[in-house]
């Protein structure tokens, strides 16, 4: 009896993969669109970890001092130095493709080994954006930094040359021991920053990827409702009723029906990130596809409970449709509230989304590991059960009855 | 085979079945006829165990149908008005995946499916999509489907509304087939000369009650003993 039931269920529920496999515009909708729509996420943020700027620079000086400082920029760890010149920097700042460039005028060395004040020009739409006032800063701060070594210098310099006996060659070992000093002292400033990473690198394309594979993976189980409806109506329901089914098989059947989509979905998705970004791979992945899974079970019961209080098919796509909003809009899916005490931050509490996102970019950016993400786990399990009991109580595979 | 016994059903205080008893025999093709509103489906329904009554009982090969839920729903097959299959799957899926439902195994299924396959004269549509039949080939297979588990009593919720008259001629022959192979059916319809042409007795409803029951000779000859009058007179003299 164990056995038969099994295999009704699990007949029922590869009937929905066949079903969705020859038919090329469902195929097409749930299949291929995330794929591609994940590939475009790969191919606009490449799984590159995140900048936190780019440094357009005009150099009119091209002496010794505008290449030290470029040289420091670039030391500097995510950041991006584009050197251009000047008519291709103002026209991709009047395009707004930069929000700033940088002007290192000629006689920029000059200036600077004379011990006056350097100066460079920083041309910008508003503020430059908050990564432009960044960047004004740490150019201001190495600036700073460059100015402060050849004024020291100088100094010493000119205390070799007052007080010296032979000041010639009191400056041939003085400006040697001045540098390995300078050097010594970048390698060990006053101020010490230990960084420590915690987690991988925060990247865009892990943001954006898992937002999208929760967009969808909401989709596909909600929008299953729909068909779920339609069977109730056109009477194909009653049939599973007919040839000795129970209510329960139905469910479950339908259930696994539309986690195997997801599934199915999913897999896709996984396939095209890992073959076109650096933030899925390894033992990573496996938790990911994991917990994809139970997330897309707790997605499959709440399609399942649409379609099983809705007695029209267009009730149940609104439903889903609106389900599905509320889900990509809230729940951290595609964006952050700026402040913690946001109101919309408790609101996300009660979007499933908000555990699918919050797990999976806590195996992407994060330690990678299940254990670390097991309250996101237990909240999607118990969803899945508390809604597909749920919908056992209000189902009935007969309409109107 | 079938007893239903002072059923009684109400939607929103109304009553859409009054009070009804009557009997359906073994291997007896039964017609519920009546206008709209006057009780067919919803009795049926009862029949079938979609719908519970209120009060009464329905009992099934000796079954009541409250105490044996599970063994009598093995017993019943319902062929719906609409096309209940999956128009994306072949014909010969759409068998196996119901007859798989029904507890036959995979090997059982393929059997029974070829068996219908040629029996509803598909053989040469077998691999098409339901959606790519026409209208007639659809309702053949929807009536196969019906039987794809074998049951004892067929369901059959007006199978001929906009069938064309050779569609309907090879349903008949169909449903006289399952009759000589022990099957009993109960027919609903709107189509007086189909009821008196198909079936063995018929019951006329009428806002909930059964106004008339017995053969459609008989109620015929009850009217007009010459016999010249049409079962639809008798349903229009019945029901006003």
């Amino acid at each position: 009896m164990g056995d038969l039931i099994r295999m009704r269920v699990l007949a029922l529920a590869l009937k929905d993969i066949k079903a969705l496999t020859v038919n090329k515009k469902e195929l097409l909708l749930h299949i291929l669109l995330p794929a591609l729509i994940v590939l475009m996420v790969a191919a606009l943020f490449g799984g590159e970890p995140a900048l936190y700027g780019e440094v357009v620079l005009v150099n009119h000086d091209g002496e010794g001092m505008a290449e030290i400082f470029m040289e420091r920029l670039k030391e500097e760890r995510g950041l991006k130095v584009l050197v251009t010149d000047q008519n291709e920097a103002q026209r991709k700042l009047m395009s707004s493709e930069i929000l700033m460039f940088t002007e290192i005028p000629a006689g920029f060395t000059e200036t600077l080994s004379q011990g006056e004040p350097p100066e460079i020009k920083v041309y910008r739409r508003g503020v430059g954006g908050s990564s432009g006032q960044m960047l004004l800063a740490l150019l201001k701060a190495i600036l700073a930094e460059m100015s402060g070594e050849v004024q020291i210098t100088r100094l010493a310099q000119e205390i070799a040359a007052e007080h010296g006996e032979n000041p010639l060659q009191d400056q041939e070992v003085l400006i040697p021991f001045m540098e390995s000093f300078l050097r010594s002292a970048r390698l060990n400033p006053t101020v010490k920053v230990e960084e420590i990473p915690l987690g991988r690198p925060q990247n865009m394309a892990a943001f954006f990827i898992s937002g999208v594979m929760t967009l969808f993976m909401v989709f596909t189980a909600t929008f299953y409702a729909q068909n779920f409806v339609e069977e109730k109506n056109n009477k194909i329901m009653e049939r599973y009723f007919f040839v000795g089914l129970s209510k329960g098989e139905i469910l479950l059947g339908k259930f696994l029906g539309c986690f195997f989509r997801g599934a199915f979905q999913l897999v896709a998705m996984l396939l095209v990130a890992v073959l076109f970004t650096k933030v899925l791979s390894g033992v990573n992945l496996i938790y990911i596809l994991s917990f994809s899974l139970v997330f897309i079970a707790a997605v499959s019961s709440v399609g399942i409970f649409i379609g099983a209080i809705f007695p029209k098919p267009g009730q149940a796509l609104w439903a889903s449709i609106i389900f599905t909003l509320i889900n990509s809009a809230l729940g951290n899916t595609f964006a952050f509230a700026r402040t913690e005490t946001a109101l919309v931050n408790y609101i996300n509490y009660f979007t499933i989304s908000y555990y699918a996102n919050s797990g999976l970019r806590g195996l992407i950016t994060g330690d990678g590991l299940l254990f670390s993400i097991k309250g996101e786990v237990f909240i999607l399990i118990f969803i899945t059960v508390l809604i597909f009991a749920v919908s056992g109580a209000v189902f009935s595979p007969a309409e109107n009855s | 085979m079938i007893e239903m016994l002072n059923v009684v059903k109400k939607y929103n205080g109304l009553k859409a079945l009054d009070n009804i008893t009557f009997s359906v025999n073994r291997e007896e093709i039964f017609g519920l006829l009546g206008p709209n509103g006057a009780g067919k489906t919803t009795a049926l329904r009862i029949m079938s165990m979609l719908v519970k009554p209120d009060s009464g009982e329905v009992i099934i090969n000796g079954m009541h149908q409250k105490e044996n839920n599970r063994r009598i729903q093995g017993l019943l097959g319902v062929c719906p008005q609409e096309i209940a299959l999956y128009l994306e799957l072949t014909v010969r899926d759409n068998l196996l995946f119901f007859g798989m439902m029904g507890g036959l195994s995979r090997k059982k299924a393929v059997i029974r499916a070829e068996e219908l396959i040629t029996e509803m004269d598909l053989e040469e549509k077998a691999r098409e999509k339901v959606s790519l039949l026409s209208g007639g080939m659809k309702r053949r297979l929807n009536i196969a489907v019906s039987v794809i588990h074998k049951p004892r009593v067929l369901f059959m919720d007006e199978p001929t509304v906009g069938v064309d008259p050779r569609t309907r001629a090879s349903i008949f022959s169909l449903l006289h087939n399952f009759k000589n192979n022990g099957m009993t059916i109960i027919y609903t319809t709107h189509y007086m000369e189909e009821a008196d042409r198909l079936c063995d007795r018929v019951a006329v409803m009428d806002r909930g009650r059964i106004i008339a029951l017995d053969a459609p000779k008989v109620l015929k000859s009850s009217l007009d003993p010459t016999g010249q009058i049409s079962l639809e007179d008798v349903y229009l003299k019945l029901t006003n």
